[in-house]
């Protein structure tokens, strides 16, 4: 089992992902064909969109024509804007689960048109998200660390290197590049919580404050406290899924970090179902999935 | 709850039009709804402003928690324009979103100019990170320090 995973087995790992045209968009008599391709669980979905929409643009009538700065694409799951600055593996757990066959495709809607300028970010160019990519890896180390100077002391060689064993998922490269600034121990835990219909829960957890031993049953008592009362499993208590798995809550937080976290250093777990009558955010009055309003009404410019 | 958020909302739009004090007694009501608290406090350890008194943090701390609001100072780098208003209280139920769409009004961006925000003069957040988990993790003196330059400054 631990070859498994010391051989990067998890990175090995794809999802299956259907997509299907807007129907507004549709212009064929029949519906086209959805898209199905299989994206790495550490990838990112801006790197395989450019597939995804040369194979519908390819079925649209010619002379179709868009607004460059306004029809952006964007990927719909479940009704929602996907967030896609998540990698593929989270948003799957967080979609997917629940549904009885567990290859279940993840099914997503590509919109050409109309895109949600209140919710999402126009997803950027492949080069562009893996520049942003290393921004995750920026804030994941300040949080571990409370500094970045391991990845600022990085030449700009080895960010390259870095960037391009996430993209090939070459797993023995980026162990070997990123082992400088996973060594010590960290100051807080770098995890990131994924609740449906609401944004994800990132909260400092001092390992100082945590036991020694500390188990996932103790972060998650300590991040959504209404939901996990106790750091011991419980009758009810949703299922804590990563990879794929749901996660036994004496795991060793610990081991989690070292073996599950996604390259972008975060460990992303998904509670893909809440128990009935929870609150949306167990944590606070949080937004929406739509950001909401601006902080306030903005002065006059003078 | 979910009907709670929705009002929210509606309640939002109206104070758009008038004026901010509805804001802060929607904000301080949804905190009020709250069933739990937020964590206690979280010890902090070394970052004590010598210029910031200890009573004054103390006191946006207390106000953080009482209204769900945190402070936010907005500090141009690389030669920005400076705003008007940089420092001002945020409703925590907010993303990271908002601020970059507030920055980007303010400064009077067209849609494909270069903004970039950094926390911590370190890293850029992603737009859906929740207001109240930047601060949590990140605040200064119990103030969430935003840089912003419309040229790269950091990495």
């Amino acid at each position: 089992m631990a070859d498994f995973f010391s051989s990067g087995g998890l990175w090995r790992d794809e999802v299956l992902v259907s997509v299907t045209l807007d129907p507004e968009e549709r212009t064929t008599i029949s519906n086209p064909e959805p898209y199905f391709c299989l994206v790495p669980r550490v990838s990112y979905f801006p790197l395989v969109l450019p597939e995804i929409e040369r194979y519908f643009r390819a079925l649209l009538p010619a002379g179709t024509t868009f607004d460059a700065t306004k029809d952006l694409p964007w990927l719909e799951v479940q009704g929602q804007p996907l967030r896609w600055q998540h990698p593929v593996g989270c948003l799957y757990d967080l979609y997917t689960a629940g549904k009885a066959d567990v290859s279940a495709p993840l099914p997503l809607v590509l919109h050409l048109r109309k895109f949600p300028t209140a919710t999402i970010i126009p997803m950027h160019s492949p080069e562009a998200v893996r520049a942003e990519f290393m921004q995750m890896v920026k804030e994941a180390t300040f949080l571990r660390d409370g500094n970045i100077k391991a990845v600022n002391s990085l030449v700009k060689e080895q960010t390259e290197q870095i960037i391009a064993a996430m993209t090939n998922r070459d797993y023995a490269l980026f162990e070997r590049l990123t082992e400088a600034f996973r060594g010590q121990e960290p100051l807080r835990f770098p995890i990131r919580v994924h609740l449906p219909g609401t944004t994800h829960v990132q909260l400092p957890i001092l390992a100082a404050e945590m036991p020694a031993e500390c188990t996932l049953g103790d972060v998650m008592a300590r991040l959504l406290p209404t939901l996990f009362p106790s750091p011991a499993p419980a009758e009810g208590s949703p299922a804590v899924v990563a990879f794929g798995a749901a996660l036994p809550l004496s795991t060793p937080v610990g081991w989690l970090l070292r073996r599950m976290a996604y390259p972008d250093q975060f460990l992303h777990l998904a509670v893909p179902q809440l128990p009935p009558g929870a609150p949306p955010c167990p944590t606070r009055p949080r937004c929406p999935p739509s950001s909401g309003p601006p902080p306030h009404r903005p002065p006059r410019r003078g | 709850m979910a009907s709670r958020i929705v009002h929210f909302g509606s309640i939002w739009s109206m104070a758009q039009n008038n004026t901010n004090v509805i804001c802060f007694t929607v904000v301080r009501k949804a905190s009020q709804l709250m069933e739990n608290p937020p964590a206690t406090p979280k010890k902090r350890t070394d970052d004590e402003d010598g210029e910031q008194g200890e009573g004054k943090v103390e006191k946006r701390r207390e106000k953080f928690l009482r209204e769900m609001k945190c402070q936010v100072l907005l500090k141009s780098v690389a030669g920005a324009p400076i705003l008007q208003k940089k420092k001002f209280m945020a409703p925590c139920n907010t993303t990271f979103y908002a601020i970059i769409n507030y920055l980007r009004r303010e400064l009077a961006l067209k849609p494909g100019d270069p903004l970039l925000v950094y926390i911590g003069m370190a890293f850029v957040p992603s737009p859906s990170d929740c207001i109240a988990d930047l601060f949590e993790c990140f605040n200064q003196s119990q103030q969430l320090v935003i840089n912003y330059a419309i040229t790269p400054a950091w990495g």
